[in-house]
């Protein structure tokens, strides 16, 4: 099996090369029998890496500890859907993984192309194999899956029990899905340089590719975060840390592209700069795998000290320097032909929201690498601590919220400012209430009651706009209210599909300043039948319990959970011994819409029958996982094909 | 044994890679005439001015719009799309023009190549035919 495996990624690494080779002939040449040879190449690599993975995955699945990926992330007791995660648990098999989606990404290219793309799918195509080439040299030359072990052990190591936790099962490969599909749009954007073809199929495609990319790496990032929260154990989701910053950043350019590109389809605006965001989205995806291979940034989720540091700088380095040749070189079609009219309105919007997310992603980056930085000047690693990234990210988010709100109420072309006053009024109102209400209450802190009128503000904003359309609707259609608002997303997805991404940040807002700005921690050492209060919340330690399990010992604290005299719940926070002696703690959590109640055992004695507990409320933590959820579906419906609107008689109506 | 179905797989996946190149190797990809690009874009153009102008409708009926303001970025929008409308009126009629003056010149041409090539006539029916003709066409009979 493992022969057959590697025999597999060495043949498709030279037809990838072929691929690569033919598609720039075909390109040349015109010639439709190249091209229909290089795409039975992809199709050949396709099934050759999917050959690869199938062998990987049968010898995880059978325990072959022959080979040492096997041996090294899995044993005998391991559940079958942990040994599917081991698969991508690694660097080796997380590498075959990314070749795998690629090369899958490559074959839908070529079925969904052939007659809208034509003169593009050459070139796009030998984009996408260049960098398959490139991950199929790692996979069977540097980071061979498939290597064998010198004897033959009786068990494997095993999968860190940190990572045997369901997000875990889908929080890598839909980062690694979104990863990959970013280097579609990109190959697109170099095609689109090369041809000098920058029309609306051109656009359409690089948007619905950006927009699954962009999907699935919000994915990834929500379900990393909910893992973090609920398995390591901290009380928190985001560390800043090298590794989650390295999937912020793309996600980042990605959100300012595809805002960007909407400029560019009515102004004709834009072009190079949408084109270099796209570079740098693809750029930082592999930057991201770099960071987490090269063992230059250390990081919880680093993959180990490994050799492929200067194959990827390499690689990037070809990237950036030939695709800013390639937009330099073609600059003079680039040129745009209009300016923005008016201040006040969506389009100047949108160039707001670019300076400040590229803003962002500057500050993550430097922060990022700062360690490198100071190791190659000053020849030690100064890392910069969360305090930086929190004081740099706080106003830059906060502006970023401010515009999600503020540009639901401004028109294409030009705002009319008397109109703009009374859009505005409502939300005002509604912002001064809640800040009369808030100081009231005692929140005086300066940053918070912002962020909390931002909130206000924003979230306000943008249903007023669900509500206005509706209304409009409902006169214009003769419909019940609901049927309108449902009649005015469906007809135009991708402006409702958008607005509904934006509440979903905006919930995921205000989880963020719940979490951040107001949340009670107090630690403790408890004897059993010991009280502590938090919150309003009484906690009773009950008892210690202990279970043995096949493979892991579980020793939970009991608490009963009273708010006053009423009992709400019985919450259990674990310890986890494992066999090979890893530990893991299981947090327990009461989520209600208002609060987390989160508890953390951090020790305990079972002789003496003591325990001592970290105890958290994080108030509004819900309704950012709410807002993860909608964010996807608003993506969902803003993917979904849609027709141009029929709303101006004389324009001919093309379907797509 | 297992050598040997390697082996067979190989060649199997070298001929469906090298076959498309033994068919038809002149045959370009690009064989559809496309209409020209300048084409495609006003079109395009015209599309995203009436996707403006449907925007303009709605951000005045929802009130974000003044009327002064929705009637003047109305009626440029409006003017965009009548220029695109007549770019794209006069650049049909200038290549249909030009379409119909090369199929014409085309016509002549195969007619005269035609009057070139028909010189036999046959003797019985005075059928005109090709200077190869074995046998008359029309009648039949037998020709020298």
């Amino acid at each position: 099996m493992a022969n057959l495996g590697y025999q597999s990624l060495v043949i498709a690494l030279v037809l990838s090369g072929y691929a690569l080779v033919i598609y720039i002939a075909a390109g040349r040449k015109a010639s439709a029998a190249l091209l229909a040879s290089a795409h039975r190449a992809s199709y050949a690599v396709f099934f050759l890496v999917t050959l690869a993975s199938a062998a990987l995955l049968y010898a995880l699945l059978s325990r072959d500890f022959q080979i040492q990926y096997v041996a090294h992330y899995t044993n005998r007791s391991l559940s079958w859907s942990y040994t599917l995660a081991a698969f991508w648990a690694g660097q080796d098999g997380s590498l075959l993984l990314w070749t795998w989606l690629l090369s899958i990404f490559a074959v839908i290219v070529i079925a969904g192309n052939r007659d809208r793309n034509p003169e593009l799918l050459p070139v796009t195509l030998a984009v996408i194999q260049f960098t398959t080439f490139f991950f199929l040299y790692l996979t069977a030359f540097k980071t061979n899956p498939f290597v064998r072990t010198p004897f033959i052990p009786q068990d494997g190591t095993g999968l860190n029990p940190l990572l045997q936790n369901p997000e875990m099962i889908f929080h890598p490969p839909s980062l690694y899905v979104g990863f990959v599909a970013f280097t579609v749009p990109f190959a697109f954007a170099i095609a689109a340089l090369v041809v000098r073809r920058f029309d609306e199929k051109w656009v359409k495609s690089i948007r619905r590719w950006t927009l699954f990319a962009w999907l699935f790496l919000t994915i990834g990032n929500i379900l990393g975060m909910q893992w973090a929260y609920v398995e390591l154990g901290w009380g928190g989701y985001w560390a800043w840390d090298p590794v989650e910053n390295a999937s912020l950043l793309p996600w980042l350019t990605g959100t300012a592209f595809l805002h960007s590109i909407i400029v560019q389809e009515r102004k004709g605006m834009l072009k190079s700069w949408n084109l270099s965001l796209i570079v740098i989205t693809f750029a930082l995806t592999i930057f991201g795998t770099f960071v987490t291979r090269s063992g230059l940034i250390s990081s919880v989720h680093a993959f180990g000290v490994s050799n492929l540091g200067p194959l990827f700088l390499l690689f990037l380095g070809t990237v950036l320097i030939g695709s800013f040749f390639l937009i330099f070189y073609r600059r003079g079609l680039l040129r745009g032909k209009n300016q923005i009219g008016s201040w006040t309105s969506k389009e100047s919007s949108f160039l707001v929201n670019n300076i400040l997310f590229i803003a962002l992603t500057i500050g993550v980056f430097i922060g990022t690498i700062f360690p490198t930085i100071t190791e190659l000047i000053r020849n030690e690693k100064i890392t910069v601590g969360t305090d930086f990234f929190n004081r740099m990210a706080a106003p830059i988010g906060i502006a970023i919220f401010f515009l999600t709100g503020f540009c639901a109420l401004l028109a294409w072309n030009k705002t009319s400012s008397r109109n703009m006053l009374r859009s505005l009024a409502v939300p005002i109102t509604l912002v001064a209430v809640g800040v009369v209400l808030l100081v009231l209450s005692g929140v005086r802190a300066f940053l918070p009651v912002l962020a909390l009128a931002v909130a206000i503000f924003a979230i306000s904003a943008t249903l007023l706009e669900f509500i206005r359309g509706a209304v409009v609707r409902k006169k214009t259609e003769q419909l019940g209210f609901f049927r309108a608002l449902l009649s005015l997303a469906l007809k135009n997805k991708r402006r409702y599909g958008g607005y509904i991404v934006h509440l979903g940040v905006l919930m995921f807002f205000l989880g963020i300043i719940g979490s951040s700005a107001f949340s009670l921690e107090k630690d403790a050492t408890l004897k059993k039948g010991q009280v502590m209060e938090l919150g309003g919340y009484r906690l009773i330690f009950e008892k210690l319990t202990t279970e043995m399990q096949i493979d892991r010992q579980i020793d939970k604290a009991i608490f009963n959970v009273f708010r006053g005299e009423k009992y709400i719940t019985t919450l259990k926070p674990e310890k986890q011994l494992y066999e090979n002696f890893q530990p893991a703690t299981e947090v327990a959590i009461r989520s209600t819409l208002k609060e987390d109640l989160y508890i953390i055992l951090a020790s305990y004695d079972l002789r003496t029958e003591t325990a001592t507990v970290s105890v958290l409320i994080n108030p509004l933590m819900l309704w950012m996982w709410i807002g993860g959820g909608l964010m996807v579906l608003g993506t969902l419906l803003s993917i979904s094909p849609q027709r141009w609107r029929k709303s101006y008689p004389n324009v001919e109506i093309s379907h797509e | 044994m297992s050598e040997i179905t390697a082996y067979i797989m190989m060649f199997l996946l070298v001929a469906f890679i090298l076959e498309p190149l033994f068919r038809a190797p002149r045959q370009m990809y690009l064989n559809m005439p496309h209409t020209p690009s300048v084409m495609n874009e006003w079109l395009y153009q015209k599309r995203v001015a009436a996707e403006i102008i449907g925007d303009l409708d709605f951000d005045h009926q929802t009130g974000k719009l003044s009327d002064s303001d929705y009637r003047a970025l109305k009626d440029s929008q409006e003017q965009v799309v009548s220029e695109l409308d007549e770019k794209i009126r006069r650049n049909t009629t200038t290549q249909s023009d030009e379409m119909s003056k090369k199929l014409m010149a085309d016509i002549e041409k195969a007619k005269k190549q035609l009057a070139q090539q028909l010189i036999l006539v046959c003797p019985q029916c005075g059928h005109r035919m090709t200077r190869d003709a074995k046998f008359c066409s029309q009648c039949g009979a037998k020709l020298n």
